[in-house]
């Protein structure tokens, strides 16, 4: 593991080559709010980065509208699902939840697949970035980079607000113990829902940015349960908390870099396995 | 505060726990609920609170149904429910215990504060910084009522308060239980122990197979020996010479 993290690090050491962790940090914040605060282990977090980053493509092919609005409109997009689900899912804990959260994410992608109209055969959207269609121009490696600090530190910010709370507080004793918080007088199932609706904006806002990076869409590519995985273990990893999250994001970026450079047709098996082994040993202890 | 409980049915699943319960606690007055283990006590607490639902039946506080309504509103209304065990927020601090709870029923003002709680509890002072799943049995269940004063109930239910306490500390829950009954707050205390239940409630329900078999006050569960004896307690203890 020493030696990937040290390849990871030599290979990353670039400029314009940090989007990939900064990713990671706003997903794991993310997955900190209802995974690590409120307690709800979600599976299919990758739903919200999935229907954000959607909702910003079609919102600039569709309505033309710049990048720059169409992004936080996928953001409150994925948060009003989170909304509109969050009762639903949020009546189960545990694994069920977790189950729960993974049957949503798969169900939402086959809708997404499947729905007439919406984009083009099997779900395929592309946003166009050259010519005079073009909504908004495509920022460089660096301008990507700027865009996913700039998320990455509003969600940071965001979660450290949170925690001092007054839903930061109901959600430290949820984790705790759910019944007895409602026995006190908690609302707990708004405070819930708040902390899924809190965390879709998160993973939606970060799905945006990514649709704009990558242009060329399927359900396959903003869907990839592996983004769920990578959200879990950052958390499991570095922990909840404020700082937590941002410590786990590093570790997993090293690592799958790392990989990555090593031996890169191996790279999402040996990810896989380190997540599995770093969750392992986390529940372990 | 009135509560009014009138022929509760709830379920586990497809188990029919409760068949019809009912039961009534005046303002400021102290009721045991006894029954055996399995009966169905604590289903009917978590069902007076909202945290089982009930299918059927009507929870009246003051006249008010909360049957179906959410566990934060019979809290917000002054019905404290204390649950058995070690039932404490175990990652937070006692003082983090009181001030969420203090914090949760921000509408209720009345005498108890943190401050109060902690010269009625000293013990609770001393250990306010340590984390709640460190403390002993007795100082739980001091945090456990504390926490419970702070949103200045009017009535309490206690679920199995002594269960795993050493007897000095039952001695102590007694004298206060006393004082909750000084300061005119209702009680509903479900207890295995009959003993216990009897020496701190003029009145109670006995609960089998989640329907009251018997109602009356302490005196008569004491005359009737099958009543003392389904409780499973000896002769009154002022009457055995």
């Amino acid at each position: 593991m020493a030696v990937a993290i040290g390849a990871g690090a030599l290979a990353l050491a670039r400029p314009g080559s940090l989007d990939t962790l900064l990713l990671y940090a706003v997903l794991a914040q993310s997955w900190n709010l209802i995974g690590g605060l409120a307690g709800y282990a979600s599976f299919g977090q990758v739903v919200f980065f999935g229907v954000g980053g959607y909702l910003t493509a079609l919102a600039m092919v569709r309505l033309g509208l710049s990048f720059y609005l169409a992004m936080p409109l996928g953001g409150l997009g994925a948060a009003l699902f989170g909304l509109a689900v969050g009762d639903l899912v949020l009546r189960v804990r545990g694994l069920y939840f977790a189950v729960a959260t993974l049957v949503l994410a798969g169900a939402t992608k086959a809708v997404l697949s499947s729905w007439p109209g919406l984009a083009g055969p099997s779900g395929v959207l592309t946003i166009t970035t050259v010519g005079l269609h073009q909504p908004t121009a495509r920022p460089g490696p660096l301008g990507f980079d700027a865009v996913y600090l700039a998320l990455a530190a509003v969600s940071t910010a965001g979660v450290s607000v949170l925690v001092r709370s007054r839903l930061g507080d109901s959600l430290a004793v949820i984790r705790d113990d759910e019944d007895l918080a409602g026995a006190l007088g908690i609302a707990v199932r708004p405070a819930k829902v708040a902390a899924f609706s809190l965390s879709g904006a998160l993973a939606g806002l970060a799905g945006g940015v990514y649709a704009f990076q990558v242009t060329a869409l399927s359900p396959a590519v903003l869907f990839a349960p592996l983004l769920s995985v990578v959200m879990v273990a950052a958390v499991v990893a570095g922990g909840a908390g404020v700082l937590g999250p941002l410590r786990g994001a590093v570790l997993l970026w090293l690592l799958s870099a790392g990989v990555g450079s090593l031996a890169p047709e191996l790279r999402d098996v040996l990810v896989a396995s380190l997540i599995v082994a770093v969750v392992l040993v986390e529940e372990g202890r | 505060m009135r509560l009014v409980v009138e022929g509760l049915h709830t379920y586990y699943g497809a188990s029919h726990v409760l068949q019809g319960a009912s039961l009534v606690v005046e303002p400021g007055e102290a009721v045991a609920l006894l029954g055996r283990n399995g009966a169905g006590k604590t289903t009917l607490m978590r069902s007076i609170v909202g945290l089982t639902p009930a299918r059927s039946g009507s929870v009246l506080v003051d006249g008010r149904d909360l049957r179906r309504a959410p566990p934060y509103r019979s809290a917000r209304l002054g019905l404290a429910f204390v649950p058995s065990g070690r039932r404490v927020f175990s990652s937070l601090s006692v003082a983090e215990n009181l001030e969420v709870a203090r914090r949760s029923c921000p509408r209720r003002r009345g005498p108890w504060t943190l401050k109060r709680v902690y010269e009625v509890f000293p013990k609770l002072a001393e250990v306010r910084t340590r984390r709640a799943g460190h403390l002993s049995g007795g100082e739980q269940q001091m945090l456990k009522i504390g926490r419970a004063l702070v949103t200045n109930p009017e009535m309490v239910l206690l679920d199995e308060p002594t269960e795993g306490l050493a007897p000095a500390v039952v001695e102590e829950l007694g004298q206060w239980l006393g004082l909750l009954t000084r300061e005119n707050l209702g009680i509903l205390l479900a207890e295995q122990s009959a003993a216990f239940a009897l020496a701190h409630t003029a009145r109670g329900y006995l609960l089998e197979k989640g329907r009251m078999r018997f109602e009356g006050t302490m005196e008569e569960i004491w005359d009737s020996a099958e009543l003392r004896s389904a409780l499973g307690v000896a002769e009154h203890p002022n009457r055995t010479r």
